[in-house]
């Protein structure tokens, strides 16, 4: 009896390790089958090419981030080009989610050593830097010349993060900017302009009104390295100079944006949580426990919603202006791996660019909240219907097409990042003297940046 | 003990292969010492793929900068002035002391004093046991994730039980001051079952003959405790320190789960620094360094740990 | 009530306020080690209002059982279930094969070099995986076998505590039993399956018990092995609830805990005085 089961258990083991040696071949050739019978090429032929393995459809993996509504819009997009444009050029896309941008990247450099990536995925866009300059991604002038494909159509303030050292690397896919998001039901019940405040002043008065009338928070944000930027941006800064060398973090600005979100959380007129705890930020917007906050474009249509569920209203507006109007984009790029052979580099490209289209943009700027990315897809009837029906929609891509910069590129970022985070952290929730935090950290920053060029 | 056991199986394990090479022939006589070989074979090449070869390539690889996709470029001892210099270094590698410092303590003295209540073998008590081990059983994921949820600094079950004795809110995970004992906290709460198991059934292997003159002394029972029972139980309470420092030494789970090595780095341990080195930061080189540290902190401890258990069979 | 704990007031106060006493700590050491459980029960079947009430409430009489549905929506719990099942039943055949012979070499064998191979199999036993991950998986991403069930099952395809643990079991095995059984002409083979293991049979389910155990709530390993859900173990994909886009959800976490917890929870009901006793066999060295 024991022996038995413990031969069974031999067995089941080695089935399943077999198994998932040779799963991936055996789905990727099946799936071949069904999608080149949807071909239109004669069908003996391609029956007999696919089981080489090399047939005229050409399989290619994408990796996504994100759940929900963003999940959505990538597997009805690949769908759609399944059916479409891939059915006629023989090109047939698996959609992989990955998780968050972090751990895209993760993985596709993980995948990059094993020699096995993705043919296209999703990046974000300050990553593109190290990844291009390690010869991950593929250059892509090449293509867009061939096809000759309109980039001034894209929005200017897309394409910083899109080249790298002059040469394009990716197009514009998902992409975003923060914008302010109030809760207009408490802000009427404070007596105030549901249009928003305009100015860092009149944000300031805006949260201490708030609180006193409706005893919620007036904002409520975490340490976040992309308001932050924005921040920088609005004082006329920048987080890092322009040839990414080093911080300007020990300045008046930063230290001007540190000390106004400081005295106001500790007045009590607005909450600050730490970074890891920004999903205090949703709990609070959700709980009406916070008449504004900032977060992505992205997040409307589930924004929306929710409001819509719990019986409140929703607008937006820009991030208030102080010396000037700023923000970064964000969000992700479409980008190809550099080690898959030519023919699927071909097939990839092509879906890259129907992907980044005007119409599939428009259709995912109006499914998620994010930016549509070119002129043409802004001009479509998707769009302007859309502006029409919930003109919280529109408020992003005005910011964008007249403020928005890009975020920077370079390698040492992510852990500048972080020490920035730690910073916010530090001063905003925990109180700590601004002064001295700020020339610490810029100094830890500056040595993250000296060491990485 | 152990030393005796050998001796006495050794003898025997002489005598049977001497006779087996006399009697066998010289191809048998191959296989025969070939045999042994081929038993610990597959282990040991388990043990040298999997644990010493990477210790070397760790080594190997702190003497360059690489980003795991670029070249490597050889670099000396960079890393290591580097590590040496870099303040986020000191602070990681204090926050992994202050931690392991508390976990021990509070762990050992915890135990002690749960073992001492629950020494005497009832039902009420084994039943008590059986209720204090199941942490230590179930997954470090679920632990992190329950205790996150209970440190929870608006919503939690701790703030909510500080509120009814008007005690202001603590932020648990929030607080870079009190954020590394919210782990210790949870660590010992997952850990002291174990400890207290333990303990206790050292404390029932102290020979009863010794409490008996002890009772005709009619001493104390805090001098009881401290004259018999607490030497007895040394050893056993001495590996269990043990094994609790190198425990706190690689905790991970916890702080990837609960805190992300925040706020303010205050909860970025060793292990967990490496992780981000490696896979965030992608500077594989730097992180080998950390490696070795964290290699030569474990390795003082064990050493240490062996000086003293060496001196101790010296004693007996 | 009052009477009865009045009556053996008057007799015995010292002692009866010791009980109360003793009742009282009782209760409080159940209770912190019971609550944390309780309240992962509760939260998972509330709803997402019902997480967020200050007081918080202790009973829920409309349980959400909804939740688990969420939680086998958003990951394949069957499928990290398998994952899981594959890589503790895997570790377990490997460590049969590579532990056991091991163990009876050191045991009943003297060779040149056991000294040293010894040595080295117990300096392993001090070498946390925590110090090699990052080597490792370098190693296995130049293999190309990151994402395999084989990252996940090799490095720990063998076990020096365990080998030692065995050995010291097969040394008390008396010399005349086993010249005996070759007098009848046994092989090796047939020795350790026929007497030793038999004979080993507490150490060897002791054994069992903890491997399963640590490979089963192993966390750290798959999460620095695997990028694809696909070849994810049940911990590591309940830890990915955690990040959600649209804020937290503990009733949703919790609920992934509760499954997580449940199967442990229930061997360690129907087995405690082994599992214990197997904890406490692995601390009395």
């Amino acid at each position: 009896m024991k022996k038995a089961m413990s031969l069974c258990l031999v067995l089941a083991v080695m089935a399943s390790l077999a198994s998932c040696g040779n799963s991936a071949s055996t789905t990727s050739s099946s799936s071949s089958e069904t999608s080149s019978a949807a071909s239109s090429e004669s069908s003996s032929e391609t029956a007999v090419s696919s089981d080489a393995g090399n047939g005229d459809t050409v399989e290619l993996t994408y990796w996504y981030a994100w759940t929900d509504k963003i999940q959505e819009n990538n597997e009805n997009l690949v769908a759609k080009f399944n059916e479409t444009v891939g059915a006629e050029k023989g090109i047939h896309v698996t959609a992989e989610y990955q998780g968050s941008y972090a751990d895209v990247h993760q993985k596709l450099q993980a995948a990059y050593v094993a020699g096995d990536t993705p043919d296209v995925t999703v990046m974000e866009i300050a990553s593109i830097g190290p990844f291009a300059k390690n010869g991950v991604i593929q250059p892509l002038d090449s293509y867009i010349e061939c096809d000759n494909v309109d980039m001034s159509d894209f929005f200017d303030g897309l394409m910083v993060n899109c080249e790298v050292d002059g040469t394009y690397y990716g197009l514009p896919y998902l992409r975003s900017t923060p914008i302010l998001y109030m809760n207009t039901t408490l802000l009427e019940q404070a007596g105030l302009d549901p249009a928003g405040p305009s100015n860092w002043d009149e944000l300031a008065d805006y949260c201490r009104t708030v609180k006193e009338k409706t005893g919620a928070y007036g904002l409520s944000m975490y340490s976040y390295i992309w308001t932050f930027e924005a921040f920088m941006m609005e004082q006329g800064s920048s987080v890092l100079n322009a040839d990414e060398t080093a911080c300007n973090i020990d300045s008046d600005e930063c230290r001007y944006v540190m000390h106004f979100f400081q005295d106001l959380a500790q007045e009590g007129a607005i909450r600050c949580v730490a970074g890891e705890d920004s999903s205090k930020v949703d709990t609070d917007y959700i709980n009406q426990n916070t008449a504004m906050w900032m977060t992505s474009t992205a997040n409307l249509t589930s924004v929306l919603s929710v409001a819509d569920e719990n019986g409140f209203e929703v607008n937006t507006c820009f991030i208030p202006e102080n010396k000037t109007y700023g923000v970064p984009t964000g969000g992700c790029n479409l980008v190809m791996s550099s080690i898959i052979p030519d023919e699927e580099k071909e097939a990839s490209w092509e879906f890259i660019k129907w992907m980044t289209a005007t119409d599939q943009s428009a259709y995912a700027s109006a499914y998620t909240g994010y930016v549509p990315n070119s002129k043409s897809a802004a001009a479509t009837e998707t769009i302007t219907n859309l502006w029409k029906s919930t003109p919280q929609f529109k408020v992003a891509l005005d910011q964008l097409e007249l403020y928005a910069q890009g975020r920077p590129k370079t390698t040492a970022y992510s852990q500048v990042q972080d020490a920035l985070v730690a910073m916010m952290d530090a001063c905003w929730v925990n109180g700590a003297d601004v002064d001295s935090t700020v020339a610490e950290t810029a100094k830890k920053c500056n040595d993250l940046l000296a060491e990485g060029n | 003990m152990q030393i005796e056991n050998t001796a006495v199986s050794r003898k025997a394990v002489k005598l049977c292969v001497s006779e087996k090479t006399v009697s066998g022939k010289s191809a048998r006589k191959v296989t025969t010492t070939l045999r042994p070989y081929l038993m610990v074979a597959p282990a040991m090449v388990i043990f040298g793929l999997f644990i010493l070869y990477p210790i070397f390539y760790m080594i190997y690889l702190s003497f360059f900068d690489w980003n795991l996709i670029g070249e490597k470029k050889f670099i000396g001892v960079k890393n290591y002035t580097h590590m040496f210099a870099d303040a986020d270094f000191w602070q990681v590698l204090g926050n992994s002391v202050y931690y392991m410092v508390m976990v021990v303590i509070l762990q050992m003295a915890l135990s002690l004093l749960l073992a001492v209540y629950l020494n005497k073998n009832t039902r009420i008590n084994r039943i008590l046991q059986s209720i204090a081990f199941t942490p230590y059983i179930t997954s470090m994921v679920s632990v992190a994730f329950i205790w996150m949820w209970m440190m929870d600094s608006d919503y939690g079950l701790l703030n909510y039980f500080l509120s009814l004795f008007h005690i202001p809110a603590v932020g648990w995970l929030s607080d870079p001051k009190v954020a590394m004992t919210s782990l210790v906290l949870v660590s010992v709460w997952k850990g002291l079952g174990y400890n207290t198991i333990i303990l206790i059934s050292a404390m029932q292997a102290v020979p009863g003959y010794l409490y008996e003159a002890a009772s005709l002394d009619k001493t104390p029972r805090w001098k009881v405790f401290w004259k018999i029972t607490l030497p007895m139980i040394s050893p056993t309470a001495f590996f269990l320190a043990l094994m609790n420092i190198i425990a706190a030494l690689k905790v991970f789970e916890t702080v990837n789960i609960m805190t992300q090595g925040g706020p303010v780095n205050s909860t970025n341990t060793l292990v967990y620094n490496i992780y981000q080195y490696g896979f965030e930061y992608f500077k594989i080189g730097y992180a080998s360094t950390l490696g070795v540290a964290l290699m030569v902190v474990i390795g003082f401890f064990t050493l240490i740990y062996f000086k003293v258990l060496s001196k101790r069979v010296h004693y007996n | 009530m009052t009477s009865v704990q009045k009556k053996p007031l008057r007799i015995k106060p010292i002692r009866c306020v010791g009980t109360v006493l003793k009742i009282l700590i009782d209760l409080l050491i159940a209770l912190i080690f019971f609550i944390p459980f309780y309240w992962m029960f509760i939260t998972s079947v509330k709803t997402l209002g019902q997480t967020l009430l200050m007081p918080p409430s202790f009973w829920v009489s409309d349980p959400q059982w909804g939740n688990f549905a969420v939680v086998f929506q958003k990951i394949d719990i069957l499928g990290m279930l398998k994952n899981s099942l594959i890589v503790t039943a895997g570790t377990l055949f490997c460590q049969c094969v590579t532990v056991i012979p091991a163990a009876y070499a050191f045991a009943r064998y003297r060779f040149k070099g056991s000294k040293i191979l010894f040595g080295v199999t117990l300096a392993t036993m001090m070498i946390p995986s925590q110090l090699i991950f990052l080597p490792v998986y370098l190693m296995f991403s130049k293999w190309g076998m990151i994402n395999t069930y084989w990252s996940l099952i090799l490095p720990s395809a063998s076990s020096a505590f365990a080998i030692f643990m065995l050995r010291q079991t097969f040394k008390q095995v008396s010399e005349e039993l086993l010249e005996a059984a070759r007098l009848d002409k046994a092989g090796e083979f047939k020795i350790i399956t026929r007497i030793m293991l038999p004979l080993a049979r507490p150490t060897v389910v002791t054994l069992t018990m903890l491997t399963f155990i640590n490979v089963w709530n192993d966390y750290f390993w798959p999460l620095v092995m695997t990028t694809k859900a696909d070849v994810r173990t049940l911990p590591v994909g309940i830890a990915s609830l955690r990040m959600t886009e649209s804020g937290v959800n503990y009733q949703i976490m919790m609920a992934g805990n509760v499954i997580l917890v449940i199967p442990v929870l229930i061997v360690f009901f129907f087995a405690q005085k082994q599992i214990i006793k197997a904890f406490t066999y692995t601390g009395v060295k």
